[in-house]
């Protein structure tokens, strides 16, 4: 059996003096993890989920972190995990 | 060896660093790449959520949109989308999508009392045509109404106001718009004489301060948050000042937060103006040029019905007179709103009072003031939004990269169509009013129309169009886009009792069955957004087109095809008098399609000329195309006058331009030499919608609001949107993700109220005005943190309909609703 997965990217704009601890607790999200980071406080996360819902979730969750002030979805591709090899 | 995971990580990350103008390892466009998801089209289409204007690029597949993502050419968004954005390809295909005409009907025959009942088209127009003609004969033209949107097209809205103003010959239309822009629109027409702002989004890259008046962007238009984020942490002497009656999401990006007790918002910025003059920082070449002093009319009323005590005890109901004063004058008015007073009234501490001001009297630090339902949803609403003007217009800080006052919209085509159709109950197109015989004419004119034929009396707005539903007045009636059961305010006194009054008959287009379609005796179904060829306008005067991208669901017709075809059921000699008919005896016995569609302008454009591609439904219909023909001429009323159109066939090619466009060229800053090219040679600046080429300065008072709270009912209530939901949510609660994610309304407390009250986070309450009351959950850690003593409901849940508690009050100017205001009590439910 083949299970549908997500991959979503997404643009947050962070305080940059919070820039790490914000990245620690990104990393901590489920499936969650930091691609990309610039010192004016732009990090570009990539998520991995196993439905669309949850990408609003971790949405919510992002935008809660001390130190967010946006979260933006940019691309969103889904697969089927079976499929990956 | 990379895996099919990692191709579509790093494509993702590549998408993202894009977006965000980071080195990008390979040049990646963002698409859906996914195997099940190939042998897409791509067209470009405008959000159907806010005024933001985002472009989108929608999928379609076998006759279904099946994905969408940010446009990365559009300047508005670059690629991004806010959550509601992403959703957009779901909000079609709800599983409850109306399909066929409803009617109330009892053993086969209409009935006020019946059930909903599937009927054809032509039931349908039959039967509302015969209502429509009884009330026209009996009542005239006063008898009918029509309640319009910030949601329709250009070309709907201009096709509604010429059905309405031209062939009913009756004013009683009104847009939604006037619960959200209304006050906006009135502070721009008496500050500057013509509307909508004078900035652009470009503003956002060049101003040093951002000073956000009661809004909140990081939910409401969370994409230009974005860019204004950047701007902040990119520049680090850029400030960000957020003045609200609650804590919400924009405070996290805020260097300056300020929490102020409500409607001391016009203290605020009469202690801002004092503090300019006092500290010397008046631009004075610039305030001799360019600027007028005025003192307005004050003691207005709040715009309730005028029986009401509050109304009579005004000793100026409704009036927006003023009269000139001096620079010296305006000192000592604003003289008292010392930094003491402010601090007092507004409780916001001196300290952060003080260093809002000196941005704004700094001549170093471009401002940006951004506003949206804060203000305009404010029963002195046109009195802010001219404050918020004053202040720009003593330092000079206007239409200049940076300097700028920029009102903020709710809808995709409040501007657009709403304000630059002219769907207003007393305006024409392009800034046209209909007291004016002048600007009647030249109307008649562009329509072909006889003289004489749009009428001379103000319709009514949307809040008297309730009051007038339910006193009888009004008897037919037709509700476009728009939920106004779950949007208007007071709904139980006024809303309900007029849909229900058995008098009156009730019509309803929608694509879903809000609780409004559900108030109504006829339902009528409507294509969605990409179902049709369609034009918005957003904030920032861009006008943007997309094409009919998949087929509606059913009979689904667009409002533009209902509206154009409900005309045809009318001759003139049913619906004009004799005097008209025998002063121009050759429009006799014509049909309305006839004298508005077929009048050799609209109708000029044939349908070989619509897209290869696309389908349009209308036009396909009509046998012309018929988006072309309504635009080229509502076009010209803007050309030659400061509202410039492109060509149609333009707008398909761009995404949007800013009118005016003259030369073929956008404008963004109006009102300043060499960014307009509507300033004379020389003037520098010209304000030129006033004759004299000057805005003009506004004295005017704090004054209190109509109901506070007191020992019975002790808490301010605030209502709004949150993030997730768009408006009453007749949209974005059928996308399951979204719904699922905020699927309540909360009431959002002060949690040491909550304490006092004895309840906590989840418990149920009951929260009631003198009006009436809803049930809902206490939420204490939430987003929205209100100080004690206020409340904060959102009203996108139909379950939940808020605008039962909320007060009828309005700006006595605008018309506009103060949602943002009223006394409530909170009990516990089952104590």
């Amino acid at each position: 059996m083949s299970e549908l997965a997500h991959i979503s990217s997404l643009l947050l704009r962070a305080d940059p003096n919070k820039l790490a601890t914000v990245c620690r607790q990104i990393e901590s999200l489920p499936g969650g993890a930091v691609a990309l980071t610039d010192p004016n406080g732009k990090i570009i996360v990539t998520l991995e989920t196993g439905c669309e819902k949850e990408i609003v979730d971790h949405m919510n969750t992002l935008s809660l972190i001390d130190g967010v002030v946006s979260a933006a979805l940019v691309y969103h591709e889904t697969f089927h995990e079976s499929a990956a090899h | 060896m990379i895996s099919r995971r990692d191709v579509i990580k790093a494509q993702a990350v590549a998408a993202a660093a894009a977006a965000a103008g980071l080195p990008v390892p390979v040049a990646a466009q963002n698409l859906v790449t996914d195997a099940s998801l190939t042998e897409l089209k791509w067209s470009k289409a405008p959000c159907r959520f806010c005024g933001t204007g985002c472009s989108i690029m929608v999928a379609t597949k076998a006759g279904r949109v099946v994905a969408s993502h940010g446009d990365a050419k559009a300047e508005v968004n670059r690629g991004l989308n806010c959550v509601k954005g992403y959703f957009l390809s779901k909000i079609m295909y709800g599983s409850d999508r109306l399909t066929q005409p409803l009617m109330r009907k009892t053993n086969g025959v209409y009935d006020k009392n019946g059930n909903f009942e599937p009927v054809s088209w032509d039931e349908a127009f039959d039967t509302m045509a015969a209502k429509w003609k009884e009330t026209l004969a009996k009542k005239g033209p006063q008898g009918i109404g029509m309640f319009g949107s910030g949601q329709w097209t250009v070309f709907e809205g201009y096709a509604g106001v010429k059905l309405m103003k031209a062939g009913f010959r009756s004013n009683n239309i009104d847009p939604n718009a006037r619960h959200c822009m209304a006050s906006a629109v009135v502070g721009f027409m008496r500050t500057f004489g013509i509307d909508e702002p004078m900035g652009c989004y470009d503003d956002f890259e060049a101003a040093d301060a951002f000073i956000l008046w009661g809004s909140n962007m990081a939910e409401m238009h969370p994409i230009l948050w974005t860019r204004i984020a950047d701007r902040r942490f990119s520049h680090p002497h850029v400030q960000v000042a957020v003045l609200s009656t609650f804590k919400h999401r924009s405070f996290d990006l805020a260097d300056i937060p300020a929490i102020f007790t409500p409607q001391t918002d016009m203290v605020i910025l009469n202690y801002i103006a004092n503090h300019i003059i006092q500290s010397g920082a008046v631009n004075k070449e610039f305030v001799a040029k360019h600027v007028n002093f005025r003192l307005g009319a004050t003691d207005i009323g709040y715009g309730l019905r005028d029986e009401n005590p509050l109304q009579m005890a005004a000793a100026n109901p409704n009036s927006g007179a003023s009269e000139p004063m001096t620079f010296e004058d305006f000192a000592e008015f604003v003289a008292p709103y010392t930094l003491e007073k402010a601090e007092e009234m507004s409780g916001v501490p001196a300290a952060t009072l003080e260093k809002i001001a000196a941005l704004y009297a700094d001549p170093d630090t471009k401002v940006m003031s951004l506003w949206t339902m804060g203000v305009n949803q404010h029963t002195r609403g046109v009195w802010v939004n001219n404050m918020i003007y004053n202040i720009h217009l003593l330092t000079g800080k206007i239409s200049t990269p940076g300097n700028s006052p920029f009102s903020l919209t709710g809808q995709p085509s409040a501007c657009g169509t709403a304000r630059e159709v002219g769907t207003f109950s007393h305006r024409l197109p392009a800034d046209l009013v209909v007291t004016n015989p002048e600007h009647r004419a030249h109307a008649e004119d562009i329509w072909k129309v006889p003289p004489g034929t749009v009428p001379d009396w103000v319709g009514a707005h949307a809040v008297e169009q309730n009051r007038q539903l339910k006193d009888g007045k009004i008897n037919c009636y037709w509700v476009q886009v728009n939920n106004n059961m779950q949007a208007a305010p007071n709904i139980m006194e006024e809303g309900l009792p007029g849909y229900r009054n058995p008098e009156n008959f009730i019509v309803v287009s929608d694509a879903y069955p809000t609780v409004t379609a559900e108030a109504a005796d006829l339902i009528l179904p409507a294509a969605m957004w990409v179902e049709k060829e369609g034009a918005y306008g957003n904030a920032e005067r861009r006008t943007q087109f997309w094409h009919q991208l998949v087929n509606a669901p059913g009979e689904s017709k667009s409002d533009l095809w209902q509206l154009m075809e409900f005309s045809k059921r009318f001759t003139t000699d049913e619906v004009w008098p004799s005097e008209l008919l025998d002063s121009s005896p050759e429009f006799r016995g014509k049909t309305l399609f006839e004298v508005l569609f077929e009048n050799g302008k609209v109708d000029a454009f044939p349908l070989e000329q619509t897209a290869e591609d696309y389908a349009n439904h209308e036009s396909e219909d009509y046998g012309f195309y018929v988006q072309k023909g309504l635009f080229e001429e509502y076009a010209e009323f803007g050309r030659g006058h400061g509202h410039d159109l492109a060509p149609f066939d333009r707008y398909h090619e761009e995404r949007g331009l800013r009118w005016p466009v003259v030369d073929g060229k956008e404008t963004l800053w109006r009102f300043k030499e060499g960014s307009d090219p509507y300033v004379s040679a020389g003037a520098d600046f010209e304000f030129y919608g006033h004759k004299d080429g000057k805005a003009r300065i506004f004295a005017l008072p704090y004054e209190a609001p109509p109901e506070v709270p007191d020992e019975e009912y002790p808490f301010w209530l605030s209502t709004g949107r949150v993030l997730e939901h768009w408006h009453s949510g007749s949209m974005t609660q059928r996308v399951p993700e979204l719904h699922k994610a905020i699927p309540d309304a909360l009431v959002y407390m002060h949690p040491d109220d909550a304490t006092a009250l004895g309840v906590r986070r989840g418990s149920e309450v009951k929260l009631s005005s003198r009006r009436g009351f809803i049930l809902s959950r206490i939420e204490t850690r939430g987003r929205n943190k209100p100080p004690q003593g206020l409340v904060f409901v959102p009203w996108f849940d139909a379950r939940q309909l808020i605008n039962k508690v909320t007060l009828d009050a309005t700006d006595p100017l605008s018309k506009q609703t103060d949602f943002k205001k009223c006394a409530v009590k909170i009990e516990p439910v089952g104590a």
